[in-house]
């Protein structure tokens, strides 16, 4: 006898025009607050950013975004040409920074045992010299850098500490991989662009999917449950999830957590930064 | 009479340039016709003040004083601040009477429930009130203020239809309250304040102010949305995502007809309440 397919979790679809007019608020508020002329993000021709680049646009008009273009040698070519559609159909600002002689420099002279680890550090490095452009960008141009983690990749620590997660604010850190693709779709993203397998783009062929081993559309229903529902895993599992990706995600959940913080300061007087003094970033002197 | 809940935005700590809003807003709502100008839980100051709170505390006479001058006279004006005491520091709601020189203090309602949950840790900071009452407006018309977590209590409206006049005509609702819940057809958290109001308009006949802070504090998304019942209970929504100016006109003399139509609340046998109680 055939096995009954049980239904697969889903996540509730997310309201597109409520989102992104509050998104759409958030961003112009905290530019303006903080005291900056606009933002700056890269451009990867990935969906994220280019959703955060819509919203920016959304929020400060074109003139006041720049998208920065940073592929490295091994970048795939289609990277790049979508990034720039997106900076034509915004009309924002952009620049192509090719960070390959920077990463290859780095390799040469600041890698010690090159050979230990070598695509993962390269990765590493390649996300931090995009972020050292950016937060350069940030200061000679008086520009907010604007992240464009999702929650999903947040939530696995899918990413490079201090390099693609390093950002002053950012606008879709809590909107899941599956709500980003809605989102994109409610701002008229082009198809394209939501269809292409979502990818790192370290290494040519490289993707989000391949290397995590599941997908999207079957982690963020569970992430869902799991992390804003507070439901167990095992009771996941009862209504069906596979065992597997409920282990996979509940353990990484936790175990990527030192990525969100900030770093650890001993304890040893009276008020500590990161323990107990406690301030809101936007506060006022 | 004409109230008008200003859904007012504010710099987070500066309490300067914050008046400078509710003067603003206040003068705009005036000009529309209002007598009663409420603004949301700590307009003065912000939300999200964590150790701030301590530095810029000010007593309720201080809160008063500010709108001393103000060029509102015979205008009331409700507005949320941390209220320091001598040995404590409350989440404060002041009424304010705006003279031709001096503003003189109406009343304070501390807050009593101080969410400390989730996003929230409220008690941290500020100590808990412990009354409630009803506060006499100018022109006749009675006013309670349940300070947005204090809305959600059931145990708290069942209070102020128990204060010895009975319920008060108006229940003014300032709240801070961060939007969350992007699944559905407006924030969650709003929806859950709508149904509040409209609670609190059928079951205790209250014309119901609800002030919403609209703005940014860091992750936290002030959306806006204020809503208003009159004495009808007809429900009035201010917009999303903007400051907003929401009048509402509230025939007090109506509202005590539609309570005599159906006088749940007043058929409230305090004897039984306690008995349940007990």
């Amino acid at each position: 006898m055939r096995k009954k397919e049980r239904p697969p979790l889903t996540l509730p679809p997310l309201n597109g025009q409520l989102a992104a007019d509050a998104l759409t608020f958030f961003i112009r508020r905290e530019t303006e607050r903080a005291g900056f002329d606009g933002v700056v993000l890269g451009l990867s021709g990935g969906i994220d950013s280019a959703l955060v680049a819509y919203l920016a646009a959304r929020a400060l008009g074109p003139k006041r975004v720049t998208g920065l273009l940073m592929p490295y040698r091994s970048s795939s070519k289609g990277s790049v040409t979508d990034a720039k559609k997106i900076v034509k159909a915004l009309g924002i600002r952009h620049h192509l920074l090719d960070i390959t002689a920077a990463v290859d420099g780095f390799e040469r002279d600041l890698m010690t045992d090159r050979d230990t680890l070598r695509a993962g550090r390269l990765g590493n490095a390649m996300a931090r010299m995009r972020m050292t452009a950016l937060f350069d960008y940030s200061l000679a141009h008086r520009a907010m850098v604007l992240g464009t983690s999702n929650k999903s990749e947040i939530a696995l620590g899918y990413a490079t500490l201090f390099g693609d997660s390093a950002s002053a604010v950012n606008p879709i850190g809590d909107l899941y991989k599956t709500d980003v693709y809605a989102l994109s779709r409610h701002l008229g993203i082009p198809k394209a662009l939501i269809e292409k397998a979502p990818s790192a783009d370290l290494w040519e062929g490289q993707t989000d999917e391949g290397e995590i081993g599941f997908r999207y559309a079957d982690m963020d229903p569970v992430l869902h449950r799991l992390l804003d529902r507070r439901e167990s895993p095992a009771a996941l599992i009862a209504q069906g999830a596979d065992p597997a990706l409920v282990g996979f995600v509940s353990k990484k959940m936790l175990a990527m957590h030192y990525k969100r913080k900030i770093p650890i300061i001993a304890k040893l007087d009276t008020r500590t930064f990161g323990v107990d003094f406690l301030y809101a970033k936007d506060i006022l002197s | 009479m004409r109230a008008a809940i200003a859904q007012s935005d504010c710099f987070l700590g500066d309490i300067t340039r914050n008046l400078a809003t509710h003067l603003r807003l206040a003068k705009e709502a005036v000009k529309g016709g209002a007598t009663l100008v409420v603004f949301p839980e700590l307009s003065l100051s912000g939300y999200l003040l964590e150790d701030r709170v301590k530095d810029i505390a000010l007593s309720a006479r201080e809160a008063a004083a500010l709108f001393d001058d103000a060029g509102l006279s015979g205008t009331v004006i409700g507005v949320g601040f941390p209220e320091k005491t001598r040995g404590a520091i409350y989440n404060s709601y002041a009424l304010i009477r705006c003279g031709a020189k001096k503003a003189e203090l109406i009343g304070v309602q501390r807050k009593v429930n101080l969410p400390t949950y989730g996003m929230f840790d409220e008690s941290r900071h500020f100590r808990a009130g412990s009354s409630l009452c009803a506060h006499e407006l100018p022109g006749g018309a009675t006013a309670a203020v349940l300070i947005c977590e204090d809305m959600w209590h059931p145990a708290l409206p069942v209070a102020l239809a128990q204060l010895p006049d009975g319920m008060p005509h108006l229940v003014i609702v300032p709240a801070a309250s961060p939007s969350r819940g992007y699944r559905g057809k407006r924030p969650s958290n709003l929806e859950g304040w709508e149904h509040n109001a409209e609670y609190l308009a059928r079951v205790y006949g209250a014309a119901t102010l609800n002030a919403q802070r609209v703005g940014v504090e860091d992750s936290l998304i002030f959306a806006g949305g204020s809503v208003a019942t009159d004495h009808d209970g007809v429900l009035k929504r201010a917009d999303l995502f903007k400051e907003e100016i929401l009048f509402v006109d509230i025939d007090i003399e109506a509202l005590s007809r539609t309570r005599a139509k159906a006088p749940v609340v007043s058929a409230h046998d305090r004897e039984i309440l306690r008995s349940l109680f007990a």
